[in-house]
């Protein structure tokens, strides 16, 4: 009998053990994140002017699936003033800016590893400013995995050339979380991430 | 960590045919004290141990000690300066970060009581001398560091005993806890103070 009483204490004890282990993340948003890296070589008063394309590329590894544009205006308007409060100005791409901003979205489903290079059906893209320069990225952008998650990448490329030729990126904010929820969280969120990664790079200003 | 509930339960089970044994099952809640205390800040609530004490004499017994501490802490929204495998770039994240530790001394344990064993209260002191695994974690939106690896550790100890009939008694004691430092200073050094309740089966004829 008394035994029988130890060895029910015993698991009772292992059953609180096993229930108290702390959690973790728990709502959808506490996934989200803000990233940034940037070249620590680059001087970024020397920057004044910028162009911007006016729609987000997306990249998804689901075949078959339509991404809408609609908040591509609010997206790039966004990004836009980010800048701007940052004292560079906007100008057309015909106008020599001294870098762009491209924005792309990233959806995907069950990556285990991302780390090669991304950009592989990237040359199409860089028809709209005409830029010189091979579709290489100076570093490998972050790997993204697991769950249906989505990326908003925002790239600040210098139009100066590199001695590698690749292409001179100078800033990345990336913009990372779940893929859940309503449309109009979804975005808030994201809105919230992109002010973030200017937020966390005081060193971006003229 | 079932394997060691399994093994405890046995061992329970066995307790009536020990002689000037005892087993000791006991709560633990610790303290973080430097490298623990900057990584996850916060006490740790979750813990137990688990011993077993062979006499050798009135006053000395050598045995064993299996514990296991968990800390944890939710910090919140916070920046932070990361690596990734496969390049050296360092990204800034912002994010909700958790954070974790697990460790899991196992010690020989030799102690000294103090008076004999028909005392109301048996005080002791001893040290536990071993090996401990210590996971460190670190949880932020979709990604996360997990790095464990076994460490030298030991712990000075200070407490007593309260036998209430010849084979069951209460126990409460203390403990600092010494962990080295491993992987180049990724996995902490740990160092904890350690607080212990329970209950001792035993047999000391």
């Amino acid at each position: 009998m008394k035994r029988l009483l130890i060895l029910l204490l015993t698991g009772l004890f292992a059953q609180f053990l096993v229930s108290c282990y702390p959690e973790g993340a728990d709502k959808i948003q506490d996934y989200d994140v803000a990233m940034t890296n940037y070249d620590k070589s680059a001087d970024f008063g020397t920057f004044t002017t910028f162009s911007i394309a006016d729609t987000v590329v997306y990249f998804s590894n689901e075949n078959g699936v339509t991404l809408s544009h609609q908040f591509d205006q609010q997206i790039v308007d966004l990004v836009t003033a980010n800048f701007e409060k940052r004292g560079y100005v906007r100008v057309d791409t015909t106008e020599n800016p001294s870098f762009v901003v491209t924005i792309s979205a990233f959806s995907n489903i069950n990556y285990a590893y991302y780390v090669d290079n991304w950009y592989n059906n990237w040359s199409w893209y860089w028809g709209w400013w005409g830029g010189p320069f091979n579709p290489y990225y100076s570093w490998y952008p972050v790997s993204v995995y697991s769950y249906r998650t989505g990326s908003v990448a925002i790239d600040m490329i210098s139009t100066a050339a590199r001695a590698d030729g690749k292409v001179n990126v100078v800033w990345t904010g990336i913009a990372d979380g779940l893929l859940q929820g309503s449309s109009s969280f979804i975005l808030n969120r994201l809105d919230k991430q992109i002010n973030q990664c200017f937020a966390q790079s005081p060193y971006l200003r003229k | 960590m079932k394997k060691l509930i399994i093994l405890a339960v046995c061992l329970f089970g066995l307790s009536p045919l020990l002689k000037a044994q005892m087993l000791n099952l006991n709560y633990q809640m610790s303290l973080p004290l430097k490298q623990v205390k900057d990584f996850t800040d916060k006490a740790s609530f979750r813990g137990f141990d688990l011993e077993y004490h062979h006499f050798l004499g009135e006053h000395f017994s050598i045995g064993a000690s299996v514990g296991w501490d968990v800390y944890y802490r939710d910090k919140k929204n916070t920046t932070g300066n990361f690596h990734f495998n496969g390049n050296d770039n360092t990204y800034t994240i912002t994010g909700n970060q958790y954070r974790y530790i697990n460790f899991v001394p196992m010690l020989a344990v030799g102690r000294y009581y103090f008076t004999d064993k028909s005392s109301a209260v048996r005080p002791y002191i001893g040290i536990g001398v071993g090996s401990s695994w210590a996971e460190k974690r670190l949880e932020v939106g979709q990604f996360s560091s997990t790095i464990s690896r076994w460490q030298f550790a030991m712990a000075p100890e200070a407490g007593m005993y309260i036998p209430v009939t010849d084979q069951f008694a209460f126990n409460v004691g203390a403990r600092y806890y010494y962990a080295t430092k491993a992987a180049h200073g990724r996995v902490p050094e740990i160092q904890q103070v350690s607080f212990n309740v329970g209950i001792i089966l035993m047999s000391l004829k």
